[in-house]
This record gives structure tokens, sequence and C-alpha cells, in this order.
């Protein structure tokens, strides 16, 4: 990996670390007991986790009767979730594998929890096409495409809901494997420093038997890059086929060509949100600040800003083509969208996603962690709104004024939604504690040693380093 | 004993030596080894403990692990011979008439493997011709509900029928006074054998009470004889047709058959166009006054002052109320029925002697007796005399022994219930047979059960010159008898009522019916047939009640009928139009529940009522303007009083009801006693029943509603009307812009005079480049199913939805489902207000439109299911596949008609649906299933199949016969119960069909949504009102556009 060295750039180490004082930072957590702050977080999440498990085991034994659907609204919080989930985990590839090919170096510190992000997230998203199902018993198998002896029975390609199954099993599993290679080197350094048995063991059969040749280095590398390849337009479609299960349908507000683009923008902001709310926190409690650093977490909230403004512009679009197209269908949907019964959800969604976002123009909104914090949450509720508006706004008020409706949820729903942030954290706890939740070989390509700084003065061309 | 007296056996006997003595004492002369024989080594007894114990423990867990077997029990047991008329797997239909409302419908009924699931409409049958009610529909699941009573029941529990006949028979030994009460018996069998019952004591008094009266109307018509008369209506051959506070496609007095007949004036004939007018006045709103062309909301007090108003403008005689209706509508209807004299028609629903005497009038005065109005063949199905009931409950425990007959209800169901449940309480001997235990019978010392109409044999005689018959289609599931049977028998004949009924007709009936060939074929055929005319110048009634008169004491004859001519009715008329002040309270027969006989049936309290669409409760209409001016929100409880009795219920605001009323419907509060369906929903009405004229008065003057406080919701299917009912209205844009989508694409509309000009006026299609499709056609060389439904004749009744019910198995969900909008019917009727809620004028209209999947061509639901659960078959349907649907509810979603249902529980399971989905939880429930179409598991989609089963049968018969299918063979289930002939179903490939004709050639037809491109497979028809060219609330009179004859 090349890298340029210019007085204009800000370091992105600072606090004069050197290779040592990376892999002590990253790994004090790791090799330490675990703290009571780390303890009481974990039970949080595993309670919440539990709490999903039950309201999951009640509605699979009783039915998806127990949710708030009705004869017209079919989708509710289930897809809002599931296409919220699948938001979260857009930033994560989109750091690690179209960054790396745009050789953006700053992404080295924070590609790590990004992709496990992204793979929990996934995880979370795929279990409500799961639980969606009335009879997933059978669903969660019979939409495969599996040879079978149940004569002509196939799955239906024209259906996005098929699409969907491909999009996001690839996705994950291409993220899964991205992210797990990406350990790979810093699971060899902890099980060189390991100091009992089993977590050398452990750690050591998770190396895969890194040796950190040259030769071992340059074939990470090319992995990578190739990785990275097929990631990349995993970023885009993964998001526009999920877009698909809308657009294709026949439904006023979700009939809509604008909806690929517009979801993948909308994902890659929901995930930059959903980054930075972890990172100001972890940043704090693992004392990385070094490492991940203001002008880190300051170019997130300009990516923030930018696809917030990017989805504001397909909002205002959306509406402009509602009135232009003539179509009645189509100009009620969003009216009724926006001063109908659900008002309320579309200008938290608008404030959350449009208003906020653009407060990051200021550089002290984006320097301060506190204000910073608090935009990333309202990100992260204004996109779930995003998907709950379209959904649900878009079925409660359709064709027929004789089947429209109004779609309240029961707490079984919201058990279940809570649930997935109790699976999604307690992943992430597990993994804060047990893995590098920094890219430490990665972060130590960008440190600049003094000596270096001196190679530098006296030739001052590149120099590839690594 | 000497040696030589007696003969010896041998000569040991005769020597008699020692040993022969001794042997001779003893029965065996030789030793017997009885030591031997018991002794514990022969009976291989030589156990000791241990053994005993061994032996006993195998014997004891050998006795207890065959005890623990479960045997099979073996449902399915086949035939070692099969019956003659049961094939298993293949259905047989038998003709007999629905006994539960009082229009005695005849009906053909499905039987399966022995048991009756499907009701459906005799289309041979002169007046209903194939149309059936919803509660008659329903009626079939009634057979099957097992809260009825199973067994006779005395004051001390329950009896056997010998211990019934011994006790009865000995009361009734000792009564002199007795009374027997019921509903009409419009049977001619069963009037005779109540009489000679009634024939034995010294006074016994018949007395005939309908909950629902139409006394007066009964009574305007009716001078002598022993049967009331009411005219029969030709609303078909009407060419005006006025109607004031009857609505008569809904409640009055024979609704299926008069929707026949008004259907018919509907139909429209491009060539030929002819159309009705129907102009009805009333105060709240019915399936009559939506369907009518100019309906004005008037209150009951207004509506008599019309009458007069109407009378004076048409005979130009009489007193005059000086009122008029808004935009002069009296006087423009006026106009309009003298310009069809001789065929027009008007009708009165107030249950008040002067206002039908009056309507009577201007009928006579339009020449309309003779040809829209038959007394000669009259209508019999109201019996109820109201004075007779009111006399009979001041001095009902004046009787010796009271029998009520026939679930017939009082103390629920007349006005001085609770009176007269005292007074029962006096009365030595009290009997009622009921179906199930109701108010009255848990206030009489017996209960018996009796047979319900299915299983049971009679007859009926709706009209004077047709006699039905009753046959039963399954024996009696309960220790039940027929109350018939009980009479004969207690007035001495053994004769089983088979027999009783058998004779009657070859007495009675054969003789006038003309038949030729012997009374066996006759009454072979009869049977088969279900009914059959008669032409004897008396009722039947008349003749056969002649027969016992003749041999028993003389009859007191009614009480002459008449009490005032026309000019006393038109001032007494006048006098009580203006005594009315206040609110008006009108008590109205619930379209669903009816009178409430049938409260614990599932299917009629969750069937929507047509206008308000509220399930599973009763209410009280409050008019939109009211309503906002108090405040007042859906739902909110009122403290209603009438009649100096007090209800608490909650409202409905009703957009059209006319100002100053407040209308009620009975059939509910019948509380725990009518079993764990009807259980404490609503309240009953009848209470604040009044009466007037010698008539029961369905109209509460004076009435007043207070707000409770309180809030509960409403179950309605259809939630959205246009505007907010709260008050806070939305944006009035809103309201416009729903208006002109409904009619702009949804529910079409045009006025009779644009039709004329331009048959497809109204009927805006989409432009070509709008139906340019990616999809490939299906390819349908076979069949190709389709619906045609005809918006000009539906009047929302709900008859096809209760008939969907019961053909498909869908489940009933309860009130709570209802309101999480869950209701599962496949078959719906959306209901659209178009204009001001508060108007006066006749400017809002209501309009109905069935729907149900339009089984798409280009269906959307197809495109996006996953796992190919719902698929296009070669014959255009959409099919549904339970057994690979996995619930993804994609389909509902993408289903621009919301005519998609999910199981969003086990219905059939979940012990929550246990009371409410009775009809497949319990043992007795399931048989009411039909056995072609499969219950639904929990997680899949279902909706409608264009009952892919009734097709899939005609087309194998079709096979098995070697023929091709023939226009009409199949019939669905909405379209064969429809009373209105709205639905048309056949195959667009045969283009001979009626649906041929219909999609190719009918300019009305339309599909819903046809912008979406999904190509239905149902069009609807343009709804045609004969309205003013002009709109209607100007004001301004303009003729309207007058029928071609």
């Amino acid at each position: 990996m090349s890298h340029y060295v210019s007085s204009i750039r800000n370091p992105e180490v600072t606090g004069g670390l050197n290779y040592h004082d990376v892999t002590e930072g990253v790994l004090k957590p790791l090799e330490s007991k675990p703290n009571k702050l780390w303890l009481l977080a974990l039970t949080v999440s595993v309670v919440a986790l539990g709490i999903g498990l039950f309201c999951i085991g009640y509605t699979l034994f009783v039915g998806i009767g127990t949710w708030g659907l009705d004869k017209t609204v079919g989708w509710a919080f289930d897809i809002t979730n599931f296409v919220f989930w699948v938001g979260i985990g857009h930033a994560g590839t989109l750091i690690s594998a179209i960054l790396l090919l745009f050789r953006q170096t700053w992404r080295n510190s924070i590609n790590r929890s990004a992709e496990a992000m992204t793979i929990f997230a996934v995880l979370c998203a795929a279990l409500f096409p799961l639980i969606h199902m009335g009879r997933p018993w059978i669903g969660a198998f019979w939409v495969l495409p599996l040879p079978n002896t149940r004569g002509p029975l196939w799955v239906n390609f024209n259906s996005p809901l098929l699409w969907d199954v491909f999009a996001i099993t690839t996705y994950f599993s291409v993220s899964l494997v991205f992210w797990f290679l990406g350990l790979v080197p810093d699971f060899a350094t902890i099980r060189d420093r390991a100091k009992n048995k089993i977590a050398k063991a452990i750690y050591g059969s998770l190396a895969l038997g890194w040796n950190g040749s040259a030769k071992t280095w340059y074939r990470f590398e090319l992995v990578s890059l190739i990785l990275a390849g097929l990631a990349t337009p995993l970023v885009l479609s993964v998001h526009t086929i999920v877009s698909f299960d809308f657009a294709t349908s026949v439904i006023p507000g979700w009939h809509t060509t604008i909806f690929p683009p517009y979801f993948v923008a909308g994902a890659i902001f929901s995930g930059f949100g959903m980054v930075q709310t972890l990172l100001i926190v972890m940043r704090k409690i693992y004392k990385l600040e070094d490492m991940i650093t203001l002008g880190h977490m300051e170019a997130m909230a300009k990516i923030i800003m930018l696809t917030g403004s990017l989805v504001g512009i397909a909002y205002g679009t959306e509406f402009f083509i509602a009135w232009y197209s003539g179509n009645h269908f189509e100009g009620f949907a969003f009216v009724n969208r926006a001063f109908g019964p659900y008002w309320w959800a579309y200008w938290i969604m608008i404030s959350c996603n449009v208003v906020t976002p653009q407060l990051y123009w200021i550089k002290r909104v984006r320097q301060s962690m506190l204000i910073s914090f608090i935009l990333s949450i309202f990100v992260n509720i204004g996109m779930w709104f995003e998907r709950f508006v379209i959904i649900v706004t878009s079925l409660h008020r359709d064709y027929l004024p004789s089947s429209w409706s109004y779609y309240n949820p029961t707490w079984i729903e919201f058990g279940i939604f809570l649930g997935t942030f109790g699976l999604f954290f307690t992943l992430f706890f597990l993994f804060a504690k047990f893995m590098p939740v920094v890219n430490m070989f990665e972060v130590k390509t960008l440190i600049h040693l003094p000596e270096e700084e001196k190679e530098y003065e006296q030739q001052p061309a590149e120099v590839p380093v690594g | 004993m000497g040696k030589h007296d007696t003969y010896w056996n041998g000569l040991e006997q005769y020597q008699a030596g020692p040993e022969f003595q001794k042997g001779q004492k003893d029965e065996f002369q030789e030793e017997l080894p009885i030591e031997e024989a018991f002794s514990e080594e022969s009976l291989g007894l030589s156990t000791n403990r241990r053994d005993f114990l061994k032996i006993f423990g195998f014997g004891l867990t050998a006795a207890a692990l065959t005890a623990c077997v479960e045997k099979p029990i073996r449902k399915a047991v086949p035939y070692v011979i099969k019956p003659e008329d049961v094939t298993p797997g293949v259905s047989s239909w038998y003709a007999t008439t629905s006994m539960v409302t009082n229009e005695a419908t005849a009906v053909l009924v499905k039987s399966r493997e022995g048991r009756p699931i499907k009701i459906e409409g005799n289309p041979e049958h002169p007046f209903t011709q194939g149309g059936v009610g919803s509660r008659d529909h329903a009626s079939v699941l009634d057979l099957y509900d097992t809260t009825r009573l199973k067994a006779p029941r005395g004051s001390e529990g329950k009896m056997d029928w010998e211990n019934v006949d011994k006790v009865l028979g000995s009361a009734f030994g000792n009564a002199s006074r007795v009374a027997v009460v019921s509903n009409t018996v419009v049977s001619p069998s069963g009037r005779k054998a109540v009489k000679s019952f009634l024939s034995s004591f010294s006074q016994g008094d018949f007395i005939e009470y309908d909950p629902v009266s139409n006394y007066a109307l009964a009574k305007a018509h009716t001078d002598s004889g022993d049967m009331m008369k009411i005219p029969t209506y030709k609303f078909g051959e009407a060419d005006v047709i006025v109607g004031f506070e009857a609505d008569f496609l809904g409640t009055w007095v024979a609704p299926t058959e008069y929707t026949k007949g008004w259907s018919k004036g509907r139909s429209l004939n491009q060539d030929r166009p002819k159309m009705s007018r129907h102009i009805q006045f009333e105060s709240g709103v019915t399936v009559t006054g939506s369907a009518s062309d100019l309906r004005i909301p008037l209150s009951p007090s207004k509506i008599m002052a019309a009458l007069v108003t109407l009378h004076h403008e048409i005979t130009g005689s009489g007193p005059t109320s000086g009122f008029e209706a808004p935009g002069n509508a009296i006087k423009r209807a006026a106009k309009e029925l003298k310009k069809a004299q001789g065929h027009s028609l008007v009708v009165c629903g107030l249950n008040d002697v002067n206002a039908q005497l009056v309507t009577k009038a201007i009928n006579e005065a339009l020449g309309n007796y003779g040809s829209t109005v038959d007394v000669d063949n009259a209508t019999l199905t109201y019996q109820g005399n109201d004075e007779a009931m009111m006399a009979f409950a001041k001095n009902a425990d004046k009787y010796d022994a009271v029998v009520f007959l026939n679930d017939v209800n009082p103390v629920y169901d007349f006005m001085g219930g609770e009176e007269l449940k005292t007074k029962l309480a006096k009365v030595k001997t009290s009997v009622a047979f009921v179906t199930h235990e109701n108010e009255t019978s848990k206030a009489c010392n017996f209960a018996l059960a009796q047979n319900h109409y299915l299983e049971s044999w009679g007859d009926a005689q709706p009209k004077t010159h047709v006699v039905n018959i009753v046959q039963p289609l399954i024996r009696p599931l309960f220790d039940t008898r027929q109350w018939e049977h009980c009479l004969i028998k207690w007035s001495g004949n053994n004769a089983s009522y088979y027999e009783y009924v058998a004779d009657n007709w070859k007495n009675d009936v054969y003789p006038q019916s003309g038949a030729k060939g012997s009374f066996k074929k006759f009454w072979e055929e009869s049977v088969q047939q279900g009914f059959v005319h008669v032409h004897g110048k008396k009722s039947m009634v008349d003749a056969l009640i002649d027969a016992i008169e003749d041999g028993g004491e003389e009859e007191e004859e009614l009480a002459p009928m008449p009490t005032s001519s026309p000019s006393q009715a038109l001032s007494a008329l006048v006098a009580a139009s203006k005594a009315a002040k206040g609110t008006e309270l009108v008590i109205a027969q619930s379209p669903c529940i009816g009178t409430g006989a049938q409260a614990n049936n599932p299917w009629l309290q969750e069937l929507p009522d047509p206008i308000t669409k509220v399930t599973w409760d009763n209410y009280v209409t409050v008019p939109y303007t009211y309503a906002m001016d108090q405040g007042w929100k859906d739902g909110d409880m009122v403290d209603l009083s009438a009649n100096g009795k007090s209800v608490k219920l909650p409202i409905v605001i009703q957009p059209g009801q006319a100002n100053g009323t407040l209308v009620i419907t009975t059939g509910y509060g019948r509380g725990e006693v009518a079993g764990k369906v009807a259980a404490n929903i609503g309240v009953n009405a009848y209470p604040m029943v009044g009466s007037s004229n010698g008539s029961f008065s369905y109209v509460a003057m004076g009435a007043s509603a207070s707000a409770a406080g309180e809030n509960i919701p409403m179950a309605k299917t259809q939630t959205y009307i246009g505007y907010e009912l709260d008050g806070s209205s939305e944006d009035p844009g809103a309201k416009q812009q729903i208006e002109d989508r409904v009619s702009d694409y949804i529910l079409k509309e045009t006025t009779f005079a644009a039709y004329k000009n331009n048959p497809s006026s109204g009927n805006k299609r989409p432009t070509a480049h709008h139906m340019v499709s990616l999809w490939d056609i299906h390819d349908k060389s076979g069949h190709h199913w389709a619906m045609a439904i005809d918006l000009n004749k539906c009047t929302g009744c709900g008859s096809c939805i209760v008939s969907c019910n019961a053909e498909n198995n869908i489940p009933v969900v309860g009130k709570k489902e209802v309101l999480g909008r869950r209701e599962m019917h496949w078959m719906r009727i959306d209901r659209y207000f178009k204009g001001d809620p508060g108007a006066q004028d006749g400017s809002l209209q209501v309009a109905m439109q069935p729907m149900l999947c339009q089984h798409c061509d280009n269906a959307p639901c197809e495109t996006v299911c996953p796992v190919l659960a719902t698929v296009h078959s070669d014959e255009g349907l959409n099919q549904q596949v339970y057994n690979r649907c996995i619930g993804t509810r994609y389909c509902a979603n993408n289903c621009p008609y919301k005519v998609r249902r999910f199981n969003w529980f086990s219905y059939y399971w979940n012990s929550d649906y246990e009371t409410v989905n009775f009809a497949q939880h319990d043992k007795v429930g399931r048989l009411v299933l039909n056995p072609d179409v499969t219950v639904r598991a929990r997680g899949v989609m279902e909706k409608c199949s264009f009952c892919v089963q009734r097709i899939q049968e005609k087309k194998l018969k079709a096979k098995a016969e070697m023929r091709k299918l023939k226009d009409g063979e199949i019939k669905v289930a909405c379209q064969q119960s429809c009373p209105a002939d709205a639905i048309v179903f056949g195959d667009l490939n045969d283009d001979k069909s009626e649906i041929h004709r219909l999609y190719m050639q009918n300019q009305r037809g339309y599909h819903a949504l046809e912008d979406v491109k999904t190509l239905p497979s149902v069009l609807y028809m343009t709804k045609v009102r004969n309205v003013e060219t002009q709109a209607a609330h100007s004001g301004k009179p303009s003729d309207h556009e007058e029928p071609h004859s």
C-alpha cells in the first residue's frame, strides 16, 4: 500500500504512537479481565435478546396474529426492521471494500468494527424474512431452489423476495469472509502474545498458520483486493434488490423507479449513522482516540451530511414526480404520507434524515462528540422511520378506500425489535472483548516513526510502505 | 308309604337293604368326590404367597396395559349395503323450505354423506326464484349448534319424552283455559294441528305474534277470513316505486321476493332502455334507500305527513298536511306516479293502520290494485296479531296452560316482556317449544326441545296459491321432537307428523292442485319440487280450518278489520304528525341478526351491517349533523331513553340519516340465555317498542340520547368513509379526491338519461397506451372463467357473504379480530358515500360494490410469491395453493383490491376462537363444513377461488356424460344466492354464453382499477341512477327521465 505524505493532511494516527503502542492499546481489553462496565453492558444486551427470543417463540407458537398487522397492512415492523438492519450493514462493506479500492487510508482504523457491525446487522436483518412468514418451518427451505422430489415445484424467479434471499445470503457470506480474512494477521499477533494455552490454541487456529512472510503478505493483499472487488457491487446491489421488493409492486408509494439509488444512499446514510454511534462510545471507553481520531469522526460526519442530503433530494423528487405524473393514486399516496394519519412518522423521518444532518456543515458540531452522538442516534431513528413510512403509509391507504386501515404495533413486535438490538449488541460486545476492534496491522501502516520522517526529509519522494 | 303301594324300580328297592336305605336319602347315591374336586391340587391352587403376588401383579399390569391401549375409533364406517341415494363424495339436493324467517323461502339443501351443509334458493319457485336471504343461508349452522336444547326439560331438569307426554297429558286434561302462542305459523298442517289441539279445551286461544310485526299492513287488507293477507307487491312490474320507511329490499315483509322483482325493473337492455324509478323516503339509511334513485331522509312523523300530501297530490281531494319534502320531492313523486298510473307502486313500512290505509288509498287511486298489487294471491307470511298479543300479555296469568311454539320468545321481544314473565310464573303449566333455551322458555315450567326445520316434516303456505314442502334432511341430532308432532299426539292422534302432513295434502292440497295422476305420484313430485300451486278460491289454510270448525265449536272470526275510513285515516295521520315532538327513535329490524332468534349464529353476527359495516354489536345511529353538534364520535356511549325505558349503548354516526331521528336495531341484548356466541352482545331494543292504533309502534316519539362518557370501539369491516367522523373533518379536498377516485376508477356511475344517449356514459376507460403489457398473454384455449356483476342490481344485502362463508368453510373470527381488521370474508361489499353527510335533501348517495378476488390475468399477487403458491390456471383462475403457501403476505400487500385473507391464527384449533368459530371447533359444529374445501391452516393466505370445487364438479359431470358444459350449469355460491341476480358467471370462451355476451356487447362493463392493468376476470357494470339530469339537491324541479314502456 502506498502512502503519500503531505504536510497539509492531518496525521491519521495521533499522539505519537508507535507500533507497540498500537498493539498494546488495541489488545488491552482483550488480554485483561472483563471489566464491570462490559459485563453490565453484555448483561443488558443478553436480557434484551432474551425478550426478543421469547417474543419470537410466542409468535411461532401462536401465530403472526400476535402482531398488529391486518388484511390491508401485511408488512410493518417486520420488514421495516429488516430493511433497517440491512441498511445499517452497508457502511461496513462500503468502508472495507469501496474505500479500500479508493485507497482511503483513514478507513484503516474503523473498518474492523464497521465490518463486524455489518455482519451482526445482516444477522439481525436475516431474522425478519424468516419469522415474518406464516409458516417459517417450511418456508425457510422452500424459498431455496433446492432439487426436490415434490414434482415440478420450484421457486419463483419473478419474485423480488427470492432475489432478496440470494442478495442477502451472498452479501452475508462475502462480508463474513472479508471480515475474517482481515482478522487473520491480527489473530496471529494475538496468538504470538497469548500467555495461556487455550487462547494460543484458539487464536492459533483462527490465524490459519499465519507466518508473516512476505509471500503471505503478498497473497493476503491480493485476496483482499479481489474480495473488495467482489464486495463493491454488493454494496450497490443488496439494497437495490431490497428496494425491488417495493419498486416492482403495484402499490402507489412503492411503485417508483427512484427506489434503487434512493435506498442505497439511505443505506449508506444509516450505516454511517450506526458506525458513528458505536465508535463514539467505543473510542471513549477503549481509549482509542489516537487511532480513531477526530479526523475520522469528521470524515464520517461529512458522509452522513452528504447522504442525508441525497435522501432529502430523493424525498423531494418523489413528491415532485407524484405530482408531475398526474397519477391520481401516486399523488394521493404522497400527500397522505405527509398529511395523512401517519404524518408524525413522516415528519420524524424528514427532521431526522434531512434537517438535523445539515448541522454537520458546522465544524464545531462535527468535532463535538456529544452532538455527533445525538445526531447519529437521530439518523438511526430517522432511517427506521423512513422504512416504516414507505411500508406502512403506502399500504394502509392504497387503491380501494373501503380497505383502508390504520396499523398499530403490539408489544410482541416491539419485543422482537428490541431483541434484535439485544442480538446485535450481544454479538458486538463479545466481538469487542474477544477480537481486536481496530485493525492493528493496517493502522500500523499509517504510523510514521521518527526515523522514517528523517528518510522522508532526505528523499521527499513517494515511498512504498508495506 | 307302604311297601307295596308303589311300583318298585328294582330289586334293591324292593329288598330295601340298609345300603339302599342310606342311599335313598341322598340325591346322588354314590359318594361324590367333592373334597377331591375342590382340593388345592386339582384346582391348581397350590400357590404360595409369592406366586400369588406374581400372578396378581401380572394380571393387574396386563389389565392396566390393555386398558391403556387406545383403540382406534373407526369413524368412517363403510356401507355394507350402500343406500340408494347416498354416494360418498357426491352431494345430493333436497327441496325444502327455510323456516327461520317469516318469508318461508323455498330452498334446496345440499346434503353430503347424509348431512345438510348448504342452503340455496329453489330456482323453480315462482316468487323467490332461487333467491335466499342471509339468515336462511346461516340457518344450516343453527342445526349444528351444540348449545341447542338437546332434550326436553321440566322444572326439575331433564326429562324424557314419555314422561313429558304423561305429565303434560294430565296437565292439559285438567286445563280448561289454554293459550297457544306462536310466531306466524305459515304451515297449513301446523295451523290445523294447533286448532285441533285447542279444540278440546273450553277456551283455547291461538295467538300469533311477530316481534317485528306487519299487522297494520295486513289489517288494512283483510276484511274477513281466518288468515290475514298482505298483498303481493310486484316490484318488477312497477315503473315508479315510492317507498315510505319500507325497507323492502332488506327486512320488510318478503325482501327476497321483492329484491327479485325490484332487480328485474333495474335490469337494463341496451337496445330497449327501460328502467324503473325508485324514490325512497326513510329515516335511517337502509339498503333500499341506498339502492333507490332518490332517497329523501324524513323522520317517521314527517313520513306520515308526506303520505297525506302525496294522497292529496294524487287524488286531488282529501286533507293536506301542508308538508313538503326538500326539493318538492313529494309533488314530483306524485307527478311521476300519476304518469305511471296502473304500473306504479307505493309501499309504506310504518306499522300504523292509518298510514297503511292511506297507502292503500293512494295505490287504489293510482289503479295499482290488480296490476302491481295483487290481493288475490296474497302473502300469508305475517299472521302476527298485535292486538291479540297485547290482550294475551295482559291476561296471561288467567290461563291454566300456555304453550309457546316454534322459538317464539315474547319475554325477550315483546315490549312488555318483563311483565309477561312475572305473569307466566303464575300460570300452572307453561310450555315452550324451543331449539335453544330462550328468555321465554326459561320463564316456563317446561322447555321442550324441538327439531330444527332441517330435521322436520311440514308444509308452508307463503302465498294464497303456493304451498311449499318442508322435508327433513337429517334425523334429529338430539332428543328432540317437532312441536306439531306433540300437539297432534296430545290431541289424541297417534299418527306421525309425516303421515299427518301427507294426509292433509291428500285431502286438501291434492284436489286443489289440479294434478293428474295418483296422489302418490303427486306427493313424490311435490316433495321433489318443494312446492305446488293451488288454485282454490280460499286459501288452503282456510279450507283446512273450516274442516275442523265444521266438526268443532264455532270459532270467533277475526275482529272486523279496517278501523277507520281513508278520510279518517288521513286526518288521524295529520294529527299524529303534528303531535310528534322531540327526537323520534326508530326501532328497525337488524338486516343481519333479524329479530334475534338467530343471535347465536356467528355467521350472522360477523355479517357486517350493509350500511354501517358494524359487526358483533348493536348501536344507535345518529344523524351526522346532530353528532357533530354534540361533538360525538363513533362508539361514544349514550344513555338512550324512549317510552319510559332506558338503555346504554354506543352510537354510530350515520351520514344521510334524517335529522331528528335515532335508529336502533333489534335482535341484540340476548344476554347469556341465547348461547355463548350471542352472550352479552348489544342491548335489547324491544322494550322501547310502543303501541298505537292497536298495533306495535316501532317509532318512539320524544326519545333522548345523552352522552354517557365512555367510548367503545365499533368493529367495522370498513372504516374509512371519505371524511373523519370525529368532527375534526379532514381537508375537504381529500373527500372530493376520494369521491373522484371512487367514481373514476372503482365504482362507476351514470344517470339513466345519459345512458340512453350513450350506453357507455360514466364508463371512462383508460386510453390504449395505458394498456400496453410486457407480459405474455396466458394461453386459455379451454375454458376462461369470468364473472360479471351488475352494480345496478346489487342492493348490498349481504346474502352472498354468508353463502360464501358456508360454501368455503370461512372461519369466523369474532369482534376483537374484526376490530383488528382481520375478518376472513372472501366476498365483501364495499359501501361508498357521496355528497354532504349531513344533507337532508337527498344529495347524499350510497353505492354498493361486491368485491372479491378479481382473478386477474396479470395478477400482481402471482409474480411476487417466492414459492409459486399462487398461480394462474389455464382456465383463467388465480389459484391459491394452501399447501405450498409459506405466508409471506407479499401477495396480499400487492393486491390492489385487498381481497386476500391471511390466517393470522389457527382458527380451528386456537381456543380463543372456540366460541365464535364453533363451526370448525366442536365435533357437531364441524358437520357443517364443506368436505370439498380445505379448512386452512395457520399462516397461509386464502381468497376467493371462484368456487373452483363447483367448477370441477360440473366439469367432471359433463365429462362423465360425454358432453360439453352448458352455460349456466356452474353457479358459484355468491351468484346462486343473489336475490337480485346481480352476478353472472360463465365461460368467456363459449361465445354463446351470457358472460361472453356481457363482456363483448355491454357498454356498461368495466374493470375496477383498470389503469393498473391487472386484467381482471370480474366485470362490473356501471350503476345507473334514474335521476334528474340536473343535480337533485339544487332544488329545481326538473323532469326525470321517464321509463319507456
